[in-house]
């Protein structure tokens, strides 16, 4: 039996030596990118004394791909969120008791979302296959996810499919409304997340797991035309309420936490394109997607993005984004709900599910630096770039969710390498 | 066996002479790969709603044509010197966009189409 060990051993030593080597000798051909990028989001409220919202978020990257066409790559981002945001969704009376807007008095809070993810990629001439990893927490939620990304290319590279899967499986602190007997009108909002995961006795944790998966299709049409379609098919399954959120209900000031259904499938396709202006050494993308879900909610979305070489080493773009939808079937606004009540067994305070449409308008500054061809260089590629875009608000009406913040605005700042 | 319009586009039947970049690859990489492959001489600076049926023939174009044995629908390999330019990815840089739809996702009720998925409750 030693014996067999020891030549067990000396077969598993071989066979780390040899991988070793193989991965010494990948390591030498292999290109490694680096990437920093830092987002800055303000979200300023019109309200006095309400600061609104600021989200900063840095993200980092690094990946490895070796010549065999092995690729790892891992990465780590943080939301820093802060300011203040509504706790109750209702209407707010002017001096003379008149129904003004609704209420955009909030609560005070930080928190901090952080997230790490890890893959791994194989590429060969006609074909890619990767995988992934991200766990994301803060003090309130904890999400696994797993993404598989598969992508091959037909009839001498002119088609490519793609087919992506990612299942989460998530977990959502809220309050212990064990006592309420399923009531949803006496259902009591989470206070904070002090004890959040704890086994504390007054909250208690509830499941999302969501599914998604992404086909596409891209056709490289002309020399100067390619053509992307494709869609989403998104199931929910679990608890996808604001466990924080409250919404007064009729005229009697109920207050019940924001109920949602417990399940929501979501469709989305969309066709894009891009096409090359040579003489002007630029290109104009365009794209168009239409959404449906299953609690009503539909929307279509427009994006343009222009890119022009300034020089070699400028590059500049400007892009555009409208998107417009329809409420959830449920939804209402704060008004609504005093005067009528909620519509069905479900309601909710989310801007996201109101009637809306966003703008949003940008500009990028990029600089390059890519040595030229037959030099020597350390680095492959060298990349900083800034970033500004504004994001507007069109609400229906003044008791719309968060109708105090009509505008954001979103700075960027990126620096990647290649070597 | 090429149909008439497959013809059309290079009838030749050339054989592919670099790499074959794909058409949604992310950026080229390798020296001098990123670099633009538009011309740089002097001068040079210078409905809402679509029927389903629509995205349905689209698909079916796509599929014919892939199993049609139309070897050079599309493109060429020696054609594709625009294509493979970094501002001409449909997928443009993965960081950029996971950061973009990152904002949009917390602030729209919709979301996919853009070949990223993902969770979270947003609740801030």
């Amino acid at each position: 039996v030693r014996l067999q060990l020891r030549r067990g051993h000396q077969r598993l030593a071989v066979v780390v030596m040899v991988a070793m080597g193989a991965v010494a000798g990948e390591a030498r051909a292999a290109e490694v990118a680096a990437a920093q990028r830092a987002t800055l989001f303000l979200e300023p409220s019109s309200e006095k004394g309400n600061k609104g919202v600021t989200v900063f978020h840095p993200q980092t990257d690094v990946s490895g791909t070796f010549a065999s066409g092995v690729g790892i790559a891992a990465g780590y981002a943080v939301d820093i969120v802060s300011g203040a945001t509504p706790r109750v969704f209702a209407v707010r009376n002017d001096s003379y008791g008149r129904p003004m807007d609704a209420i955009s008095g909030a609560t005070q809070f930080s928190d901090t979302r952080q997230q790490v993810h890890g893959g791994f990629s194989y590429t060969r001439p006609t074909s890619d296959v990767a995988g992934s990893y991200s766990y994301g927490w803060e003090n309130d939620y904890r999400s696994h996810a797993v993404t598989v990304t598969t992508r091959s290319d037909l009839v001498d590279h002119v088609f490519t499919i793609g087919l992506s899967y990612t299942h989460n499986f998530d977990r959502v602190c809220d309050a212990n409304n064990e006592a309420t007997g399923g009531d949803p009108l006496n259902r009591a909002a989470l206070v904070t997340s002090e004890h959040c995961f704890q086994s504390a006795p007054e909250v208690t944790t509830r499941k999302l797991n969501i599914d998604a998966l992404e086909p596409s299709v891209t056709w490289a049409a002309t020399p100067r035309l390619l053509l992307q379609v494709g869609g989403t098919a998104q199931i929910l399954d679990g608890f996808q309420s604001n466990p924080y959120r409250r919404v007064e209900l009729g005229s009697g000031g109920r207050r019940p936490q924001e109920t949602l259904p417990a399940l929501r499938q979501r469709y989305a396709t969309f066709l894009r394109a891009a096409y090359a202006v040579p003489s002007l050494r630029a290109s104009v993308q365009a794209g168009a997607r239409l959404y449906r879900d299953t609690w009503a909610v539909e929307a279509a979305t427009a994006d343009v993005l222009v890119q022009q070489y300034l020089t070699r080493f400028l590059l500049w773009s400007a892009r555009a984004h409208v998107h417009s939808q329809r409420g959830a079937s449920f939804y209402r606004n704060a008004d609504e709900y005093r005067l009528l009540g909620p519509n069905g067994k479900y309601w909710t305070g989310d801007r996201e599910l109101s009637p809306m449409r966003n703008y949003l308008v940008g500009g990028k500054l990029a600089y390059l630096r890519i040595p030229e061809s037959g030099t020597k260089s350390f680095f492959s590629e060298i990349e900083a770039a800034l970033k500004f875009e504004a994001l507007f608000y069109q609400l229906d009406s003044t008791f719309a969710p968060n109708a105090d913040r009509k505008l954001a605005t979103i700075w960027q700042l990126a620096v990647s390498a290649r070597f | 066996v090429d149909s008439a319009w497959c013809s059309s586009v290079d009838g030749r039947g050339r054989t592919p002479a670099a790499p074959i970049p794909s058409p949604v690859a992310g950026r080229p990489t390798g020296e001098g790969a990123g670099g633009s492959h538009f011309p740089s001489g002097p001068g040079a600076l210078g409905t809402l709603r679509a029927r389903a049926s629509l995205w349905g023939l689209l698909i079916v174009a796509f599929v014919a044509g892939g199993m049609s044995g139309c070897r050079h629908f599309g493109v060429r390999a020696h054609q594709r010197e625009l294509l493979a330019d970094r501002i001409m990815s449909l997928e443009g840089n993965v960081q950029e966009r996971a950061a973009d739809e990152h904002v949009l996702s917390n602030r729209e009720g919709a979301v996919g189409g853009t070949g990223t998925a993902g969770g979270g409750c947003g609740c801030n």
